[in-house]
């Protein structure tokens, strides 16, 4: 389904880092003659002792001070890829998706408003996993299909995730003041298939303030998409008709709040609430 | 144009915007299709929700001025 490959080469020890923090997606997803991959090359103590180099398709990307920033812009770089080529075919949105039964909830929010801690705290309650940062929608179905990455994790929320994903007492990857740490997504926890949208919810991270799950008019779930759409306006009408379609047979809510636990609690009614 | 719940989304190529027309707003959109004056579409309105012809004719021409200057609506 997934049309895009990507050939990375380099040191064989940091080749493995870049894996870790690629997770392999849904065998289905995965297609018999992908496209032509787009190549990134790097090279180690280039152009001096601790300094790397990253190349795409030839052209210079980046030069990176030390193995972390030189994996952290793979990692960006991967994903810059892969929208591009991505966004092609299908409707990007920046948004977080989660699936249960079958049934899709896409997170639409800006970077900061708590997609990917929201996300593993539904993906620790049982809920599948399609992406942290980019929900993709089949243009031709309306169904939502995995965008398969790590989830990347900073420091606050480790701080909350940690009791439920033991792989976060592991080291960061560190560039300046800000850690991050590559969550892989729990085994098992894509999809079977592609999931028909059943509600968008509007997170917005309030510190302290206890979680409030209500709903809001589909039209403000339609400005809520359109503010996070990638390339909607490349599919010109055909890309709000189909924000509208997916969205008239969805629910429309808006979550505010800190408490993740309590969260994921108010995301996990409704979702029983859509499942039954 | 896509009906969303009781509204009306309206896309405009030449822009790359969307607009939401609230349902009166839809229905004195729905009404300019060449065939209806101003002062119909208000008597149209004024009759349905019970307002003043005069202030059915104010909001209705707003209205329309709005759907213009989106490009939504050509005079």
């Amino acid at each position: 389904v997934l049309a895009f490959r990507a050939l990375v080469c380099g040191p064989a020890s940091l080749i493995e880092q870049v894996r870790a923090m690629r997770p392999p997606g849904p065998t289905w997803s995965e297609v018999a003659e992908p496209r032509q991959p787009v190549v990134f090359e790097f090279h180690c103590d280039t152009p001096r002792s601790g300094w790397h180099t990253l190349a795409c398709d030839g052209e210079p990307l980046l030069v990176a001070h030390g193995p972390d920033e030189l994996l952290l812009g793979v990692d960006r770089a991967l994903n810059a890829a892969a929208v591009a080529h991505l966004g092609q075919t299908y409707l990007l949105l920046h948004a977080g998706a989660v699936a249960r039964g079958g049934q899709g909830l896409v997170l639409p929010a800006r970077s900061g408003a708590g997609k990917s801690t929201l996300v593993a705290g539904l993906l620790a309650a049982g809920f599948d996993y399609l992406s942290d940062e980019v929900a993709i929608f089949d243009v031709a179905t309306g169904r939502l299909l995995p965008f398969p990455k790590c989830l990347g994790i900073k420091a606050g929320s480790r701080r909350v995730l940690r009791p439920q994903f033991p792989a976060l007492a592991g080291p960061a990857r560190r560039v300046a003041r800000e850690a991050l740490w590559h969550l892989a997504p729990p085994a098992g926890a894509w999809p079977t298939g592609p999931v028909r949208l059943a509600a968008v919810v509007v997170p917005q991270y309030v510190p302290r303030a206890r979680p409030r799950l209500e709903p809001i008019p589909p039209r403000e779930a339609l400005q809520a998409l359109l503010d996070q759409a990638a390339n909607v306006h490349a599919f010109g009408g055909d890309g709000i008709a189909l924000l509208v379609a997916v969205l008239r047979g969805a629910e429309t809510y808006a979550l505010t709040g800190g408490n993740l636990g309590q969260a994921v609690q108010a995301v996990q009614q409704l979702a029983q609430c859509y499942s039954c | 144009v896509c009906a969303l719940d009781d509204e009306l989304v309206v896309y405009e190529p030449r822009t790359g915007q969307a607009y939401v027309l609230n349902p009166t707003a839809a229905q004195i959109w729905a009404l300019c299709d060449g065939s209806h004056s101003l002062g119909s579409i208000a008597e149209a309105l004024a009759t349905r929700y019970g307002l003043a012809q005069q202030q059915a004719l104010a909001d209705v021409q707003a209205c329309v001025e709005a759907l213009v200057r989106a490009g939504v609506l050509n005079c």
